[in-house]
């Protein structure tokens, strides 16, 4: 072998290991904590700590249209535990808010003067809000603006960054980019959910790859969302009827309904599973964000032009947390570039 | 919701404009509703007893009774020598701050309709009525902001001397109709301050074992405190309570009764002190949103038999399975069709686990509507209920035998046994004999009738609005039965395709018609109505679809006109002839064909102006809409005899010229573009847009040589126009955003560049200071700008 193919070689290794090196380096897993009341369990503490997590993206609040179509703040968030994490303030809208013709100035420094309040009633210090909205095309314009408003009320002090779902990132011409500096990519709820026969709709590496290509690329830096949650879909009369949250295969099989196979379940007699009337006949599918699926999505991301600053689960705020260890955020953060 | 129903309906009817090609099949997405009419469950006489989230959502009706109720209530204190208007405007009124005692004094004695009231009373009520303003004041300053995050600061120093006034009140007073609404008072003020302890002394004390109105009010402010409290099973128990004997607090009660597992279920049951509200609290629990009421509907039959909330249980099934079981046209997507179910689906199983219990649940309820029919009332509810599950069974026989066992003059009863027995019929077999389609023509015309009060063509009162409730389930009635029909005759025929379609003749006619309609598919859509059976049915599909927009609201009344095939064969020979009139090569058969049909069909669609003459003006549609009262009308039969007379002589440079302005006018571009057109996009050019036609006469005017200067400037003019057109039909409109000069300057630089401005080029070098040049300037912001 010459020595310019060795050089070649050597200097290929160097710029391999040198990109490698990069990719390892997001900061400190985080999660979202999504639910009204923080109050953080011991086995979420426990999590937390091993991982290393020093940020949380906590939901301060919803934003919806009152009956007067007015919008309107609901489920605000109450602290009846001391914050010990960096925070995120996050505010999820409903995408119908922006239907509506209404002064989005003013609604931003409503937003605004709200997540400040939350935050000093508590002491608390944010240096980022995150707006979570599935815009469409009929309110990208009034959504824009909005997020336009909300960034000019920072005076650059802190940063606005959004969720961008994977049919935005698959079309942007026309769902358009937000005018943000930072987007977090929801590698979530992506396949349909009223299907029963659909294998998992939280998450599916095939489906992954309808949206994003290997050259799949987005004009603004990335942060990435994943799931690790888990739900039971009750479909009855051929519908998807109920969607219940944090469930387990336990817990079902202690309300006696019957298991299928390894996901689907019977229900045989009336009854209620956490706090939800079930009927007779009712079919249960028990949906989770499995670690295979988990990986093959890292590693597909591996693949494209993609690449994430800061990785963030979704959710710590549940019941079902043992099965996710250490290594198993290790792994994933390994592979996600 | 009427409105928002009544927009709907507009913008499915627009959504009914589909092209030719679509016809055949007909899938088009209609918005679904239930077919099994909602108002057959009511008690006789239509009233809303059983307040449920399913139907009543919006409705007013419920919320409006709460404040009737109450205004009853003090007009009975009054003996009634106050009127229901003046308490009503004296309670209810807008400002809250309280006013002066003697002016409300003056006020109330003045309005009074007889001196046997008491003075003693009214002041009374002036008290309490201030009292109370006072309270909602307190109440309204201590609601919380949404938009604030601190939590609301109780103040104290506001409710206490108000607590603190009213408690004194109750000892004075003796009036015990007073003492209540005191004390309903008392309770709110405790209740928001969350004193509930004295909230709950007092409750005690004034309505305890109590079955008034207020008694009942109160009743919920006490549900909500134990709920605040944690004391769920309870306030789930008052909430029952309330909803099973207070009419005006049905709506409120129902969607704050919250359970949330069996036990708690059974111990709210357990308290329930008589059948009225164990079955109250059944049927609420049936009416949440998806649940399945079979477990309910049994408990409420063998305890209250044919009730309100055993009809109302049974309907809110009936809508949940035919969404499972019948698959209306144009929603295949949400329904599970387990006929079609391929075997190389993945998880048949659990597939076929999805079909049985949809097919067992149905099987249940028709056992028990079986046993519901000897108790039935004469509005038939149960016979109609069974019949429909059997339809939905597949028992199409069975389901007709039903039906026709209902003996009754009742035209809603009527008409939900026709729309099954309609069904049944057309599902039964695999042919539809000439005796189905007369029976089937006949219910369809009874059916349709009268869904609209009599009224005029636009206008739509509130009572239209009323009636368009009931008109949902005909709609998708209509539309199924359509779809059914159009899949039966197939293509063969193309006139029975298109009345059988989901689409109405003015969709068609706003759709492009070439390509969507050409000559030849008109010419194959005549030919087969030639040789299409007039029978009712077909009677009754052509009268639809030939008629409006809207079912029924034609300008000769309440229902649809019965057109025969000779009116439709008109309607389409006047299409023909439109499009014949576009070619001058074709325009005597046009004109031939418009004057064979009788002179309102030909003269149906008309413009105004006069289309021969020249106007450099820009064009304003709007304006122009405006000011037509003002021009002379002209007809398309009068347009096609002057333009078929021009074209019959020896071709003039003048005859030339007028033909080039007709056909300009008559386009797209022109001012009279309805006499070649039925619709205009705006900012589209569709329709009769082609600007060949017009440019050939002005080369002609000009190249025959006896137009004079002005004419010949006129006719360099209008071939820029016809060239702009055409540039910007492929190219885009001009961009008329004036704020951004730049995109239009660029847009002008490039159609220049292209050579698209040699008319306007030629006008300016060989027509300069003809009057025609010089009002071209003056009008036309192109070529002055081209100029400039």
């Amino acid at each position: 072998m010459s020595n310019k193919i060795l050089l070649f070689f050597y200097s290929l290794s160097i710029l391999v290991l040198f990109s490698c090196e990069e990719q390892l380096q997001h900061p400190p897993t985080s999660f979202y904590y999504w639910k009204q009341n923080y109050q953080l369990d011991s086995v979420q503490k426990i999590l937390l700590k091993k991982v290393g997590t020093k940020k949380l993206y906590l939901k301060f609040f919803d934003l919806i249209l009152d009956a007067n179509q007015n919008p309107v703040p609901i489920s605000k968030i109450k602290f009846t535990s001391k914050m010990e994490y960096e925070l995120v303030p996050c505010v999820f809208v409903k995408n119908e808010v922006f239907k509506e013709k209404i002064d989005l100035k003013i609604l931003a420094e409503k937003v605004n003067q709200l997540i400040i309040s939350i935050a000093k009633r508590n002491s608390l210090n944010y240096r980022e809000i995150q707006i979570d909205c599935d815009w469409s095309s009929k309110t990208k314009s009034q959504y824009f603006k909005f997020l336009e408003h909300l960034t000019d009320l920072q005076k650059e002090e802190k940063l606005i960054t959004c969720t961008i779902r994977l049919h935005q990132i698959k079309y942007p011409e026309k769902t358009g980019v937000p005018p943000v500096k930072k987007g977090l990519l929801m590698c979530y709820n992506m396949d349909d959910i009223d299907k029963i026969e659909t294998p998992n709709s939280i998450i599916n590496p095939l489906v992954l790859k309808q949206y994003i290509q290997p050259e799949s690329d987005y004009p603004m830096q990335l942060d990435l969302a994943l799931p690790i949650f888990q739900w039971g879909l009750v479909y009855r009369l051929g519908k998807l009827s109920i969607i219940i949250n944090d469930i387990c295969r336990k817990e079902l099989l202690e309300n006696k309904i019957k298991p299928i196979n390894k996901n689907y379940f019977l229900v045989n007699e009336n009854c209620y599973s956490n706090g939800v009337k079930l009927f007779k006949g009712d079919l249960i599918k028990l949906e989770s964000s499995n670690a295979d699926d988990l990986i093959k999505i890292a590693k597909y991301f591996k693949d494209s032009q993609l690449n994430f600053h800061q990785l963030i689960y979704f959710h710590i705020s549940q019941n079902h947390l043992n099965e996710y260890d250490e290594k198993f955020f290790t792994e994933i953060n390994s592979i996600v570039p | 919701m009427m409105k928002n129903f009544l927009l709907k309906s507009i913008a499915l009817f627009l959504s009914f404009s589909i092209t030719l090609e679509s016809i055949a099949c007909a899938d088009i997405g209609i918005e679904y509703d239930q077919m099994f009419d909602v108002k057959l469950a009511l008690d006789e006489n239509g009233s809303i007893n059983s307040y449920n989230a399913w139907i009543y959502e919006q409705n007013s009706q419920l919320s409006e009774s709460l404040m009737d109720a109450n205004i009853e209530s003090w007009s009975e204190f009054f003996s009634g020598a106050l009127s229901k208007d003046v308490l009503k405007r004296f309670i209810y009124r807008e400002e809250i701050t309280p006013t002066n005692r003697q002016k409300e004094f003056a006020d109330l004695i003045k309005n009074k309709s007889n001196s046997s009231i008491s003075e003693e009373n009214i002041y009374e009520f002036i008290d309490y009525i201030q009292l109370a303003l006072r309270v909602e004041k307190c109440l309204l300053e201590n609601t919380p902001n949404a938009w604030e995050d601190e939590p609301i600061k109780i103040d104290y120093a506001k409710f206490n001397p108000l607590i603190k006034q009213i408690l004194g009140k109750l000892e004075e007073i003796k009036n015990p109709f007073l003492t209540e609404r005191y004390a309903f008072q008392l309770l709110k003020l405790c209740r928001y301050s969350k004193q509930f302890e004295l909230f709950r002394t007092n409750y005690n004390l004034y309505f305890s074992e109590k079955e008034s109105m207020i008694s009942y009010w109160a009743m919920e402010h006490y549900a909500g405190v134990l709920k605040e409290l944690g004391r769920e099973v309870e306030a789930n128990y008052l909430f029952t309570k309330v909803y099973a004997n207070c009419p005006e607090k049905k709506e409120s009660s129902f969607l704050s009764l919250n359970i949330s597992s069996q036990k708690d279920f059974d111990k709210v049951l357990e308290l329930c002190v008589n059948n009225e509200e164990r079955m109250a609290l059944f049927y609420i629990q049936a009416m949440q949103s998806k649940a399945l009421g079979l477990e309910a509907l049994k408990e409420i039959k063998k305890n209250l038999g044919n009730h309100e909330y055993a009809r109302l249980v049974m309907t809110n099934e009936i809508n949940n399975l035919e969404q499972v079981f019948f698959v209306p046209p144009g929603n295949n997507d949400e329904v599970v069709d387990f006929q079609d179910l391929s075997p190389e689906i993945e998880l048949p199983i659990i597939l076929k686990m999805q079909k049985s219990q949809a097919t067992e649940y149905l099987a249940q309820l028709i056992e028990l509507n079986k046993e519901m029919l000897s108790m039935d009332n004469p509005g038939y509810f149960w016979h109609l209920s069974f019949s429909y599950l059997l339809f939905l069974n597949g028992d199409y026989d069975k389901s007709i035998e039903i039906i026709q066992t209902i003996k009754t003059n009742n035209k809603d009863v009527r008409k939900q046994a026709d729309m099954i027995y309609v069904l049944d019929l057309l599902k039964r077999k695999n042919f539809i004999s000439k005796a189905d389609e007369k029976i089937i023509g006949e219910k369809m015309f009874f059916i349709n009738e009268n869904i609209f009060p009599k009224k005029e063509v636009g206008q739509i009162d509130e009572n239209q609005q009323e009636a368009s409730i009931g008109l949902k389930e005909y709609i998708t009635f209509n539309e199924y039965v359509f779809s059914f029909l159009s899949n039966y005759y197939g293509t063969s025929n193309d006139f029975l395709s298109l009345i059988f379609s989901s689409g109405t003749f003015s969709g068609i006619l706003i759709n492009t018609l070439p390509p969507n309609l050409d000559l030849n598919k008109l010419e194959k859509i005549l030919n087969d109505l030639e040789v299409a059976d007039e029978t009712l049915l077909n009677q009754f599909a052509a009268s639809r679809f030939f008629n409006s927009f809207y079912y029924g609201l034609t300008s000769q009344g309440n229902r649809i006109k019965k057109l025969s095939f000779s009116d439709c064969k008109q309607k389409l020979i006047e299409i023909k002839a439109t499009l014949y009139l576009r070619n001058p090569s074709t325009v005597q058969l046009g004109l031939q064909l418009l004057e064979s049909i009788p002179i309102s069909v030909a003269n149906e669609y008309a413009s105004f102006g006069n289309p021969f003459t020249f106007s450099a003006k820009n064009i304003d549609f709007m304006r122009h809409d405006e000011m037509e009262k003002f021009l002379p009308k002209v007809t398309k039969l009068n347009f096609a005899r002057k333009i078929n007379q021009l074209l019959s002589q020896p071709l003039t440079s003048e005859a030339a010229f007028q033909l080039g302005l007709a056909y300009y006018n008559a386009s797209y571009y022109g001012l009279q573009w309805k006499l070649l057109a039925y619709y205009r996009e705006y900012g589209n050019p569709n329709e009769f847009s082609d600007m060949d036609v017009s440019a050939i006469f002005f080369k002609k005017a000009i190249a025959l040589g006896t137009l004079n200067k002005e004419k010949q400037a006129q006719a360099y003019f209008m071939l820029a126009r016809c060239e702009q057109n055409r540039y910007t039909k492929n190219n885009g409109e001009f961009p008329y955003n004036y704020d951004n000069q730049r995109d239009f300057d660029l847009f002008f630089r490039e159609m220049k560049n292209s050579g698209n401005l040699r008319y306007l080029k030629y006008l300016k070098t060989n027509y300069k200071g003809t009057m025609t040049y010089n009002e071209v300037v003056k009008e036309c912001k192109y070529f002055s700008y081209y100029l400039n």
